[in-house]
C-alpha cells in the first residue's frame, strides 16, 4: 500500500474519531445553549402578562394559545418561575409534543394568579439531527479534500523519493559510477539521499579495492613463484646432483606450478564475479566446440578414450568469446582429466543444449556439491578442485543451466541456453 | 645475443641472466624505467625481455618508446598478470610475445630464440645438432639426408630439446611447452613419455644416434654421449 494512502487512513480514523467526539460535545453545548435561551425568553414574557393582568383585573381563567392564567380564590405568597418539561397537544401539528413550562404565582392588586406559559421546544432529537448532518457534510468535504488535494500534493512532495528509489534501482556497483539523486527540498529526503550517496560511494570503493586485492595478490605471487621456479631450474643445472635429489627440485616445481595456478584459477573466479567479461557478441557455439574437441583430440587419444560427438551445426549464443573458450576447456578438462583408461566421453550439441557424457570413477558425495570451491572427488594432486565451480560460476555469469548427474562411473553434464 | 632484462625483481633477473649466459646470451639487467630507456638509447640490443610492472612507469609505455625508437628489437613481455586485455594490448603495441610468470628458464629461452630468428632471418633457419638439423621455416627436421616424417607436436619436441641442449628439461616444462595450460594433469607426463618413446624410434630409423637422455622421475637431456 502506498505511504500517502497508509498516512490517508490513519488520517481520517483520527478525524472520525475527534468527530465523533466533536458531535457529542456539539450536541451536549446547543441542547444547554437552547434550554438557557427558551427558558429567558419565556420570562420575558411575564412583565407583559403583569401588566395585562394590571388592566383587566380578570375573574375567569385565560385561557390562550401556550398561556393559562388562574385566578386563585386566597391570596397566596408569589411563587416562581418554575421551569419544567411537560407534554402539551399541539395544535398545529395535531400531535403531542415536548415543551417546556414556565410556572408562577403573581399578586396583582392584592389578587393572587397562577401563571402558566409553555412553549414548544426544539427536541434533542432535532438537535442531534442537525449535528450529524452538519458534521457529516464537513467530513464529506474533508475527505475529498485530503484524498484529492493529498494525493495531487503527494505527487509532487514524493516526486524525489521517487526518483531517488529508481536511481538505487538502476545502480551498479560495477559501473564504478557515483549514484545520481535528485534534489530535494524535504529534509527527510534530504538526509536518506545523502545516506544513500555515503553507502554507494563507500560500496564502490571497498569493491574497487577488493578487486585490486584479489587481483594484485594473485599478481604480486607470480613473481616470487617465478624466482624460486628459476633458482630451482639453475640448481638442476648442477651435474653432481644426484636422482633423487633431481626428484625432490621437480615435486618443488610442481608445487610452485599448481600455486600459481591456483592463484590464476581464483583470480579468474573473482574477474567473472565482477562481470569483467561483459562485451558479448553472437558466437557459433558448434564452430568454437568442434575447435576445442580438436585440440584435445591429442589428449584424448593418449588415454586411449573413445569419443563420439554429434554436434547440430550453426548453433548461435550470444556470451563472451573468452568465458566461452574457457568454460570448453574447463569441461573438456574436466571429462577428459578424471576419465578412466580406455573409457569413452559423448559429447552431444542439439538445440542449444549441450550434453557430456564420460566415463570415470564413483562419486563419494552429491554431485552438486563439487560445484562448490576446493571439491574435489579425488586425491589427485594435479587437480585444483575449482574446475566445477569455475563452470558454474561461468555459466551463471551467462544465464545458462548446468546440470551435472553421476551414476556409479557414468558422469553427465548438461548445459542449457534455453 | 644481446639481451636486455628489464624487470623490477632483481632476484629474478639475475636467475635469467645466469641461465641465459651459459647459453651464449649478453645478458643485461635494469629494473626501473628509467635506467632501462638510458640503456636503450646507449647501447643496441637484439632482445629485450620486459616486465609489465614496473616501478617508475609501465613496461607498456616502454614498448611504445622501442617501437617508435628502435624497431629493430625483438620485445618479449614477461608479466605477473595474465590478464588478457594486457596480453593483447601488448601484442597490440607490437611485443613478439607474451610470456606470463611463472616461466621455466628453458621455455623462455626458446621463446627468445624463437623471436630472435624471426626478427633475423637472413640465412639462418636452421638449428643444427650433429647429424640433426631442425629447419625452423619449414618445420623439417632432417637426420643427415633423411628427411624425418614428424607430427607436428613432435616437430615442437625434437626443436625444444635441441635449443635446450645440454639442459635437463623436465617433464613439466616440456609438457606446458607442448600443450600449454591445458595440460595440467599429473598424467600429461605419461604423454610426454609417449612422445619421446616416438622421436626416439623415428630418429634412430633413420641412422641417427640416441641424443635423449633420460633422468627417471625428473625429465630428459639432449646431450652428446659421452
Amino acid at each position: 500500500m502506498r505511504l500517502v494512502i497508509k498516512i490517508t487512513i490513519f488520517y481520517l480514523f483520527i478525524t472520525t474519531i475527534v468527530f465523533i467526539i466533536g458531535g457529542v460535545i456539539a450536541f451536549k453545548v446547543m441542547n444547554r445553549e437552547i434550554q438557557f435561551e427558551q427558558s429567558i425568553y419565556l420570562g420575558e414574557r411575564m412583565p407583559s402578562l403583569i401588566s395585562y393582568l394590571e388592566r383587566r383585573q380578570p375573574t375567569d381563567s385565560v385561557i390562550r394559545d401556550k398561556l393559562i392564567i388562574v385566578p386563585l380564590k386566597d391570596t397566596l405568597p408569589e411563587m416562581g418561575p418554575v421551569y419544567s418539561d411537560t407534554l402539551v397537544m399541539h395544535t398545529t401539528l395535531q400531535r403531542i409534543e415536548p415543551h417546556i413550562k414556565l410556572e408562577a404565582i403573581r399578586n396583582v392588586n392584592n389578587r393572587s394568579y397562577r401563571i402558566i406559559i409553555y412553549d414548544l421546544v426544539i427536541e434533542p432529537d432535532d438537535i442531534r439531527d442537525i449535528v450529524e448532518e452538519s458534521l457529516t457534510m464537513i467530513f464529506a468535504l474533508l475527505l475529498f479534500l485530503i484524498v484529492g488535494l493529498g494525493l495531487l500534493g503527494s505527487y509532487f512532495v514524493f516526486r524525489p523519493f521517487g526518483k531517488t528509489l529508481s536511481a538505487i534501482k538502476n545502480f551498479s556497483i560495477q559501473q564504478l559510477k557515483p549514484i545520481r539523486l535528485p534534489d530535494s527540498s524535504t529534509t527527510e529526503f534530504i538526509r536518506l539521499n545523502k545516506f544513500i550517496k555515503d553507502m554507494t560511494d563507500k560500496a564502490t570503493k571497498d569493491y574497487v579495492s577488493l578487486k585490486e586485492f584479489s587481483e594484485n595478490a594473485s599478481h604480486e605471487m607470480q613473481t616470487p613463484l617465478a624466482i624460486a621456479q628459476g633458482k630451482l631450474e639453475i640448481l638442476m643445472g648442477d651435474e653432481k646432483l644426484t636422482e633423487q635429489q633431481l626428484e625432490l627440485i621437480t615435486s618443488a616445481q610442481n608445487a610452485i606450478k599448481r600455486v600459481s595456478r591456483l592463484g590464476n584459477s581464483l583470480s579468474l573466479i573473482t574477474k567473472i564475479d565482477n562481470k569483467e567479461f561483459s562485451d558479448t557478441q553472437e558466437i557459433d557455439f558448434s564452430k568454437e566446440l568442434n575447435r576445442f574437441i580438436y585440440d584435445f583430440k591429442e589428449l584424448m587419444d593418449l588415454k586411449s578414450l573413445s569419443v563420439k560427438t554429434k554436434i547440430q551445426d550453426n548453433q548461435l549464443i550470444h556470451g563472451n568469446l573468452v568465458l566461452i573458450e574457457l568454460l570448453l576447456t574447463n569441461l573438456l578438462n574436466n571429462a577428459i582429466r578424471h576419465n578412466q583408461e580406455k573409457g569413452y566421453i559423448d559429447i552431444k550439441l542439439e538445440n542449444k543444449k549441450l550434453t557430456i557424457e564420460n566415463s570415470g570413477f564413483p562419486l563419494k558425495n552429491k554431485p552438486e556439491e563439487y560445484f562448490e570451491r576446493f571439491r574435489k572427488g579425488t586425491n589427485d594432486p594435479g587437480s585444483s578442485g575449482l574446475g566445477l565451480s569455475i563452470i558454474k560460476k561461468i555459466c551463471d555469469d551467462m544465464g545458462v543451466s548446468i546440470t551435472y548427474e553421476n551414476e556409479d562411473t557414468k558422469h553427465i553434464i548438461k548445459l542449457s541456453w534455453i | 645475443m644481446k639481451l636486455l632484462v628489464v624487470e623490477d625483481n632483481l632476484q629474478l633477473s639475475t636467475n635469467i641472466k645466469s641461465y641465459l649466459s651459459e647459453e651464449g646470451y649478453v645478458c643485461e639487467v635494469t629494473d626501473t624505467y628509467h635506467q632501462a630507456i638510458d640503456k636503450l638509447y646507449a647501447f643496441s640490443y637484439d632482445l629485450v625481455a620486459l616486465d609489465l610492472m614496473l616501478p617508475d612507469g609501465t613496461g607498456l609505455d616502454l614498448l611504445r618508446v622501442i617501437k617508435d625508437k628502435f624497431p629493430q628489437m625483438g620485445v618479449l613481455i614477461i608479466s605477473a598478470k595474465n590478464a588478457l586485455d594486457d596480453k593483447l594490448t601488448g601484442l597490440n603495441l607490437g611485443a613478439d610475445d607474451y610470456l606470463a610468470k611463472p616461466f621455466h628458464l628453458s621455455e623462455l629461452h626458446a621463446r627468445l630464440r624463437a623471436i630472435f630468428r624471426r626478427r633475423n632471418q637472413e640465412g639462418n633457419d636452421l638449428v643444427i645438432f650433429n647429424e640433426i638439423s631442425v629447419n625452423v621455416n619449414t618445420f623439417e627436421i632432417k637426420v643427415g639426408d633423411t628427411l624425418l616424417d614428424l607430427t607436428r607436436k613432435e616437430f615442437e619436441l625434437i626443436h625444444y630439446l635441441v635449443i635446450n641442449k645440454n639442459r635437463l628439461l623436465t617433464k613439466q616444462s616440456i609438457a606446458e611447452h607442448l600443450w600449454g595450460d591445458y595440460m595440467d594433469a599429473a598424467d600429461s607426463f605419461d604423454f610426454v613419455y609417449q612422445h619421446i618413446k616416438n622421436i626416439r624410434k623415428k630418429i634412430s630409423q633413420a641412422g641417427g644416434k640416441d641424443y635423449i637422455h633420460t633422468v627417471y622421475g625428473v625429465g630428459y637431456k639432449f646431450k652428446e654421449e659421452e
